[in-house]
């Protein structure tokens, strides 16, 4: 059976990249919190969501997404999130004020663009 | 035993296990050949029901004798059902066989006893009715004769001479042996042994029985078994009750039962009969005793305005007995016409008050003479307090009335004479200074009547000075000698005139003096006048004196406070004091018992100024302590001349011995007035003792003896309730040593009363057993008791005791003794007779009541409805609690109990133990009956149940309260081949109420009928348990969710008897949405059904999997359950379908049709593809058929619980189905439930009932899932709504919002209302319009929103994103509706 999400990653140097394609919801937010965790390592100075090709993300979703901003806050790290601007993520992100918490680029280079130096 | 037969009626098949159990081969069998198997006398029947089936084409059951390999015919039931090919022909029958022997013999058996009970029953009621013993035997043998089907049968009789017996009555007998042929009565014959040993016998073989011989007479009738039983009659020996067989047989225990049953209604019959004799002889004694008292009984119902006479009253009234009219106005018309009013008020007056009444009255006996009647009367009380008639009595007490007359008439002839002669009388008394004078002596001085005011001031003042002198002089001698006197001396009237007047006085001791004064002026000569006073003086003063001393008149004077100034000597004597005791103190002071009532009445007399007459008084005095004595007392005022008071004269005349006579007779009357009462023992036992309280007892105890049929019964009154209760509880602690008690005295074991007059602390302690008992007693205080046996013949039955105790201080008299001994005579008649009558009564209801107990175990299979049923109905005949343990994993767990409400025997209304399940298990190695019964698995029997005892019987624990108050109890097992399943307890609350040995046969009759009963329904409920849960398990889950069609199925197991098991139905998933649904009924039921159905659901899914077709999978089942061995017949609806071209194929395996509803509702029969049921051949071949499933459609697969009914032919249910389907909703859920509404009746159905429902959607129309409530079904759920959106025209950013909308509120759902376990929860959606709605329904309830940052906004998101969200929490669940209008896509606009 065929997951309904699937998290890649991209290394860039100081700043990952974690790529979710697919659908965020309450049955398998906690794998991909598992998974996003481990790949983010203390030394990595930015995590760039790339939500652009996640079809669906569920209100459990953006309870992560807080929650993930609130731990990478405590580590120092930043958290960026890249969103389409048309996409329904980014009328969930803008409907539950997410985007009042956490930065959106509209494209990956704008975020890695965007990123402070440390 | 599986068959089955052509169209032609010929079987064409058999089974192994009939061939095994016929012991023949297949060859032998088929055609007709079975019918030789067939027991001669059932095959015509039988042979007729198979053809007449065959020819209507219906199934049948035919229950026949079928002979076995061992040649041994066996019981069984035969059920045949029609069976047709697919193209409809009638294709035969197949039937199966089963063996019911056991059950048949055991039903046989049960007839049997059902008989021989009503058998007794009949008996019983034909003794109450019978006049002659002759008659009673004559129908008791051939009953018995019938009842164990036995020719020979013999009642015989111990003849005078107690060596012989003779038979008196008897079946099978030359009718010249009967009354004639005589059986020595000694151990060596069967009858002497019977009586003997005093129980019933049994004898199985005559020829060697080494107890004792066969008879002549059962030797000339070849007897080999018999059975006797003896008839026992209380205080003496009757005879002895015989069956006898020729034929060697075995009498079971209920053969004895039987037997000692019509031995016991004989015996209670012929005791009823001798009592009644002993009644009639005792009532004529009471008849004399009454005759020569001059007194009689009435009895009066004013309801229906009848007065009956004794004949003794009749007697009394002067009329021929039996004369009498028999009204109130006939009375009236006795009663002497002046007192008719003052009988009529004084009777009013008693109805009114309700109360006794006495009055005395006077009747006018024939010839004209007046007698005086002191009538006195009470009412009676039926049970409910209402006054159902008066009784009384009615004593001639003209005589009494004649000593009184007389007694006043000579006052007033002394008032006379003394007026005739110019005389007056006076009285002067020297110590008190006081005087009085007659009024003549007013009248000769010549002042007012009543002015005299007792001064010597007064006295002297008339007298001329110059006579004064002389007077005193006279006077102070004869007073200084204590001798009479006389003196001359004259007198000044007030009106002037002076009067010559002669005084003669005479001490009358104590410084009275009484004298006569007379006028003599008038007289020739003062000599003359002088001899002439003297001699009336001495006439007066004869009389006086016989007045004062010689009747049996008490006189006394008293001071204005009550204080004795003169008393005589019979007073004197009465109270028991001297003279000079009583002098100057008051009544009260010397007699404090009845004193202050007599000082109560002098202050009437006071006040009135007017004299009280013959006014009753009652008390004890110093004379005689403890005797209760009575007089007829006269008060009246002693006035000074000037009217004022003096004090007080008293009259009294001593009544005792004609009021103990009175109340001797009434307590007699009343004794036997409780013959007239209800047969009921424990109703007329506290009865009697009421009687005795407070006239010859201020404790009365009345105790009936154990025998062996009865148990104890006590019944105890006390002047205070409270003590009596007291007393009640104390005799169940330390119930009374009967056999000490009667070792202690030989008087009392002679059948004579024993009076103790002086109770001493030694008795008391000799006779408690405890010291709490002891403190009861000095409580108690008796001080005289007098202890009755009650006897018939020389066995003591029972004991009476009547205690005096110190409230009334009395003691009883020796006439006390002789009337307590009568009273105990006839108490024990007016008992027997009602133990003999209610005994009979109670055999009748017992025997009932067991009838009643195995009828009902027939109905129902649930074990608590069965003990429910069984408590009812032992309440009120056998108990007045009865309470129903089942063993269970804790101990012995309370099923059923009933209490009954009212205490008392009269109460019907009763109540469940309320919170059985509250109800602490009772541990089986606990102390008390209810354990031990269990254990020792033999009944417990506890006659009488001490507080202690009660708490452990307590279905609510014994810690609960309030108390358990329960006197007597009688635990019996419930035992299934010898294992205790749990216990019975049956309790009487009621006082008086207890269980004897002979109750333990009743309650293990009631035992042995319950407990298989009780084993029946558990081991059915063990199997409908286990059969239900296989069902179930094999039952799919959960429905498989379909894009554009819902599917809904029911199973509803059978009700009644051993149903489920045999029905199934699955729907399973395939590749590219197609389904296969299967609905399918394996022959039988039960576990075994289950099981079998089991198999099939395997291979099926496998072959459905495996991607067979139907008809395949059907070939391939039928292929498999053929080559198993031990399988039965199946039918099975196979049904593939195809969402894509909308299509169903199908496959019949000797099923019931499937019905499909058309779009436009009309309702088609699927009835293609038919074949042979599975297993039925394994050369079955089978077809598919196929059929258009559209849009809109609702196809419907069953099993045939649904549409059968019995005595109704098949069409009707089918056309039934189609009816309402044609009617049903649209949903999909609505139809299975209209379905199931329309087509079962009431409560379960009889069998059990599977149903298939699939209803194709039209796409757009209306969204509705129902889907588990797992977070992976969300995916799921979000593909079905934005596909529906989609097609309801909605655009990408309406279906995202939507879509997160619906999401949440699910995700919600499955995470607040169920916590993450499994349910379902429904989504509909619909279009009106560019209006979307939705609705999520779930069935729990949504915890409160917590903190921020939760699932809150989940929710905030999905207001945010449609245009209204409402939530309506439920009982059951939350529904939340979303709305949200759609955007119109600009390309459409």
């Amino acid at each position: 059976m065929n997951p309904l999400a699937v998290v890649t990653m991209d290394d860039y140097g100081p700043t990952l990249v974690a790529h979710v394609a697919g659908e965020v919801d309450l049955s398998n937010v906690d794998e991909i919190r598992a998974l996003v965790v481990a790949a983010v390592s203390h030394d990595i100075e930015c995590l760039v969501l790339d939500l652009t090709q996640t079809t669906y993300l569920d209100s459990t979703g953006v309870r992560w997404l807080f929650e993930l901003a609130e731990r990478l806050q405590g580590r120092r790290q930043q958290l960026r999130l890249v969103v389409d601007d048309g996409a329904l993520v980014h009328r969930v992100v803008n409907l539950t004020q997410l985007d009042q918490r956490v930065p959106i680029d509209p494209s990956i280079d704008a975020a890695l663009a965007a990123v402070e130096p440390s | 035993m599986v068959w089955s037969a052509g169209p032609g009626r010929s079987s064409t098949w058999f089974n192994r296990r009939w061939l095994e159990f016929r012991g023949s081969t297949m060859g032998e069998e088929l055609g007709l050949g079975w019918v030789d198997g067939v027991h001669g006398d059932d095959r015509a029947r039988c042979l007729e029901a198979y053809s007449d089936a065959f020819e209507r084409r219906e199934p049948f059951s035919i229950e026949y004798r079928l002979r076995g390999a061992d040649g041994e015919f066996r019981w069984v039931i035969d059920h045949g059902s029609p069976w047709t090919t697919d193209d409809g022909h009638f294709a035969g029958y197949v039937g199966s066989c089963v063996d019911v022997d056991e059950t048949r013999a055991a039903l046989e058996e049960f007839r049997i006893r059902e008989r021989q009970m009503a058998m007794v029953a009949d008996l019983g009621r034909y003794a109450l009715e019978v006049e002659d013993e002759q008659d009673l035997l004559d129908v008791a043998v051939k009953l018995v004769a019938d009842g164990l089907r036995v020719s020979l049968t013999a009642v015989l009789r111990l003849t005078d001479d107690p060596d012989w017996l003779q038979i008196e009555a008897g079946t099978g007998w030359d009718e010249t042996k009967l009354g004639t042929l005589r059986v020595r009565a000694d151990p060596t014959t069967m009858a002497g042994y019977v009586l003997a040993t005093d129980g019933p016998v049994v004898c199985e073989d005559l020829p060697s029985e080494a107890r004792f011989q066969g008879g002549p007479g059962l030797r000339a009738h070849d007897v080999t078994s018999a059975l006797s039983a003896v008839i026992r009659v209380p205080g003496r020996r009757y005879g002895v009750l015989g069956a006898y067989s020729p034929e060697p047989r075995a009498f079971g225990e209920d053969d004895v039962v039987f037997a000692r049953n019509v031995a016991n209604l004989i015996g209670a019959w012929v005791a009823r009969r001798a009592v009644e004799e002993a009644l009639q002889e005792s009532e004529a004694e009471a008849r004399l005793a009454f005759a020569a008292g001059r007194m009689g009984s009435w009895r009066w119902d004013p309801a229906i305005g009848e007065v009956r006479w004794s004949p003794e009253m009749a007697a009394v009234y002067g009329i021929e007995p039996g004369s009498f009219q028999g009204t109130f106005s006939s009375f009236l018309d006795h009663v002497y016409p002046d007192d008719r009013p003052q009988v009529i008020s004084a009777v009013e007056a008693a109805t009114t008050a309700e109360e006794p009444f006495s009055m005395e009255h006077r009747v006018v006996l024939p010839g004209g003479r007046l007698m005086w009647l002191d009538g006195r009367g009470a009412p009676v009380r039926g049970a409910d307090g209402s006054i159902t008639g008066w009784i009384g009595v009615g004593i001639d007490v003209t005589e009494r009335k004649l000593v009184e007359d007389e007694l006043r008439n000579r006052q007033l002839e002394v008032r006379l004479a003394l007026a005739a002669g110019r005389m007056g009388v006076w009285r002067w008394n020297a110590r008190t200074g006081h005087g009085m004078w007659s009024p003549e002596l007013e009248d000769l001085v010549g002042i007012d009547r009543g002015s005299y005011d007792g001064s010597w001031e007064s006295f002297i003042a008339p007298i001329l000075a110059s006579d004064g002198p002389l007077l005193r002089e006279v006077v102070s001698a004869a007073a200084e000698r204590g001798t009479e006197f006389a003196v001359g001396y004259r007198i000044r009237r007030p009106d002037g005139g002076t009067r010559w007047i002669e005084t003669r006085g005479r001490p009358l001791g104590d410084g009275e003096w009484i004298g006569v004064s007379i006028d003599v002026t008038d007289r020739r000569g003062a000599e003359e006048a002088l001899r002439d006073a003297n001699e009336r003086l001495e006439e007066t003063v004869a009389r006086l004196d016989t007045l004062l001393a010689a009747a049996p008149l008490g006189f006394a004077f008293y001071d204005q406070d009550f204080r004795y100034v003169r008393v005589n000597q019979v007073l004197a004597d009465m109270i028991g004091l001297p003279v000079e005791d009583h002098l100057g103190h008051r009544i009260s002071e010397l007699l404090p018992g009845f004193g202050p009532e007599v000082e109560n009445v002098l202050r009437t007399v006071k006040e009135t100024g007017l004299p009280v007459s013959d006014i009753e008084v009652t008390g004890q005095t110093p004379a005689q302590p403890g005797v209760e004595r009575h007089w007829l007392a006269n008060y009246y005022p002693v006035q000074a001349p000037d009217g004022s008071l003096l004090g007080f004269g008293s009259m009294v005349v001593e009544i005792t011995e004609r009021k103990r006579q009175e109340r001797a007779a009434r307590l007699m009357a009343a004794v036997s007035e409780l013959l007239a009462d209800s047969p009921d023992l424990d109703a007329v036992l506290p009865r009697a003792a009421a009687l005795m309280v407070p006239e010859l007892a201020d404790s009365c105890a009345l105790y009936l003896l154990p025998r062996t049929d009865v148990a104890r019964r006590v019944a105890i009154v006390h002047a205070e309730p409270e003590l009596a209760e007291k007393l009640l509880d104390a005799d169940r602690r330390w119930p009374l040593d009967v056999s000490r008690m009667l070792a202690s005295s030989a008087r009392l074991r002679s059948g004579k009363p024993v009076m103790v007059t002086n109770v001493t602390e030694e008795m008391r302690t000799s006779f408690a057993q405890h010291p709490d008992q002891l403190e009861l007693a000095h409580e108690l205080a008796v001080r005289s008791s007098i202890t009755a046996p009650l006897h018939v013949g020389d066995d003591v039955v029972g004991l009476l005791f009547l205690d005096y105790t110190a409230r009334s201080g009395r003691v009883h008299q020796p006439d006390d003794v002789e009337l307590v001994g009568a009273l105990a005579e006839r108490i024990v008649l007016v008992l027997e007779r009602s133990y003999l009558m209610s005994e009979a009564e109670r055999a009748n209801a017992r025997l009932d009541l067991l009838a009643e107990v195995s009828e009902l175990l027939t109905v129902g299979l649930d074990t608590r409805a069965r003990l429910d049923a069984v408590t009812d109905v032992v309440l009120p005949t056998f108990a007045d609690t009865c309470v129903a343990y089942l063993v269970g994993p804790e101990g012995l767990e309370v099923t059923a109990g009933k209490i009954a409400d009212d205490r008392g025997s009269e109460g019907r209304g009763t109540t469940s133990i309320p919170e059985l399940a509250d109800c602490p298990a009772v541990p089986v190695d606990s102390v008390g009956p209810i354990a031990l019964a269990f254990r020792s698995r033999e009944p417990v029997l506890v006659s009488d149940v001490s507080p202690e005892l009660a708490a452990l019987l307590n279905p609510a624990g014994p810690e609960a309260e309030p108390d358990f108050d329960v006197r007597s109890a009688l635990v019996v097992p419930l035992l299934a081949d010898d294992e205790p399943l749990g216990v019975l307890m049956f309790g009487y609350r009621a006082a008086g109420r207890r269980y004897a040995v002979d109750d333990l046969a009743l309650a293990r009759e009631i035992a042995r009928r319950v407990a298989p009963a009780v084993e029946d329904a558990l081991r059915f409920e063990r199997e409908l348990a286990t059969a239900e849960a296989l069902q179930r398990s094999l039952l799919p889950e959960r429905l498989p969710v379909l894009q554009d069609a819902d599917v809904a199925a029911r199973y509803v197991p059978g009700g009644v008897g051993l149903k489920v098991g045999g029905d199934w139905y699955d729907a399973v998933p395939l590749r590219d949405g197609r389904v296969m649904l299967v609905i399918g009924d394996v022959v039988g039921h039960g576990v075994r059904a289950a099981a079998s159905m089991g198999k099939v659901r395997n291979v099926l899914q496998y072959s459905a999997l495996d991607g067979l077709a139907p008809a395949a999978i059907l070939q391939r089942l039928n292929a498999y359950f053929c080559a198993l061995t031990d399988s039965d017949m199946a039918t099975l609806f196979v049904a593939e379908y195809d969402p894509v071209s909308r299509k169903i194929r199908y496959a019949n395996a000797g099923h019931p049709p499937a019905f499909l509803r058309l779009p436009d509702g009309t309702v088609e029969i699927l009835d293609g593809g038919r074949s042979m049921p599975l297993c039925a051949s394994d050369q079955s071949q089978y077809h598919e058929a196929q059929h258009d499933l559209r849009a809109g459609s609702t196809l419907v697969l069953y099993t045939d619980g649904l549409i059968e009914r019995r005595r109704e032919s098949l069409d009707v249910g089918l056309g039934r189905l189609r009816e309402s389907l044609r009617s049903a909703p649209s949903n999909v859920e609505e139809v299975a439930d209209t379905l199931l509404r329309d087509l079962l009746d009431q409560g379960a159905p009889q069998d059990d009932v599977a149903l298939l429902c699939i209803a194709t959607v039209a796409a757009a129309e209306e969204l509705r899932l129902r889907l588990p409530a797992a977070p992976r079904q969300l995916a799921h759920m979000r593909n079905a709504v934005k596909g529906w959106l989609a097609r309801a025209g909605a655009s990408d950013k309406d279906i995202g919002e939507i879509t997160v909308a619906v999401n949440e509120v699910v995700a919600n759902a499955i995470e607040h209302a169920y916590g993450l376990v499994d349910a379902d929860f429904l989504i509909s959606a619909r279009q009106v319009g560019a209006q979307i709605e939705f609705e999520i329904q779930d069935f729990g309830r949504w915890r409160n929103r917590r903190g921020g940052g939760d699932r809150g906004r989940g929710l905030d998101l999905a207001r945010a994103l449609m245009d209204s969200v409402d939530i309506h929490p439920g009982t059951d669940g939350t529904t939340v509706h979303l709305s949200r209008r759609l955007e119109r896509e600009t390309g459409e606009q």
